[in-house]
């Protein structure tokens, strides 16, 4: 059996198809009756506690990760002079006098 | 100002930016195998299918959801270690050791198992390795033994680099 022209998926014809399919499905998928049940479910009063338990994992290595470049760099005396020595001295010595 | 008799210091080596770049790396590549191998290809658990069991196509979508989150984090912090292997790579003062990055990949991966691990499987009971097992603890205890394994291996790699790079000098 001969299949319509718009079903042939070859050439230029196929690839507007199979890219008017990827637009197309997603609205597809978001049924009507689901749709809403899902996104009551996600975003209920428990979203900003289920966020931050998600993404807890994450945010402690970042943070331990920033605070090991922080002390790093806070371990290396130019660092800290350079920091000491930018802040005007309130008692007119220079931090490097000391 | 900075005082000229400090510069040595400022060039003195250090390791640890290298090694933060890595562990990052390899806490969001770790994190992304196990999203894609325990979360899609064998759909042994997802993010919150303790809590919220995957039984309905409702619920399997607000699974998928919160995976999605999952991998939104793991990606933000990827992005990170890349960005900060870029800033290690321009200084002169770090030195550039695939060794050490391999540690550091090692070490992130394994430390992001265990944290993951302990906070997730055990803490918060979010979700179990396998979830739908009869016993779910020996498979959590494996995840934490094989996060454990990487975490050692890595710290030994690292470790072995700095006494390679300590050898070498004259």
């Amino acid at each position: 059996m001969r299949l319509p022209g718009c079903f042939n998926l070859r050439g230029w014809r196929g690839l507007v198809a199979v890219v008017a399919l990827g637009v197309a499905a997603p609205a597809a998928r978001a049924c009507a009756v689901c749709r809403p049940q899902v996104d009551a479910t996600v975003y209920d009063a428990a979203y900003t506690t289920r966020l931050a338990l998600v993404t807890l994992p994450v945010l402690l290595l970042v943070a331990g990760a920033v605070g090991l470049l922080v002390a790093d760099a806070w371990r290396r005396p130019t660092y800290r002079r350079s920091v000491a020595s930018s802040a005007p001295a309130a008692d007119g010595i220079e931090p490097d006098a000391a | 100002m900075v005082s000229n008799q400090m510069l040595p210091d400022a060039r003195r080596p250090t390791r640890v930016p290298l090694i933060v770049a890595g562990v990052l790396l390899g806490a969001g590549l770790g994190g992304f195998v196990d999203g894609i191998v325990l979360h899609q290809i064998l759909q042994w658990h997802n993010l919150l299918s303790a809590r919220l069991p995957p039984d309905t196509l409702v619920r399997a979508k607000v699974n998928m959801y919160w995976d999605g989150v999952f991998y939104a984090a793991v990606w933000l912090m990827t992005a990170l270690g890349l960005r900060l292997l870029w800033a290690a790579g321009a200084r002169p003062d770090v030195p550039w050791s695939g060794q050490t990055l391999v540690g550091a990949l090692l070490l992130g991966w394994g430390v992001f198992n265990v944290v993951e691990g302990v906070i997730d499987h055990h803490l918060l009971a979010l979700h179990h390795v396998r979830e739908y097992a009869p016993d779910k603890l020996p498979w959590d205890a494996a995840f934490l033994a094989f996060g454990a394994a990487l975490t050692f291996g890595g710290g030994w790699l690292i470790r072995a680099a700095r006494s390679g790079a300590e050898s070498k000098q004259p």
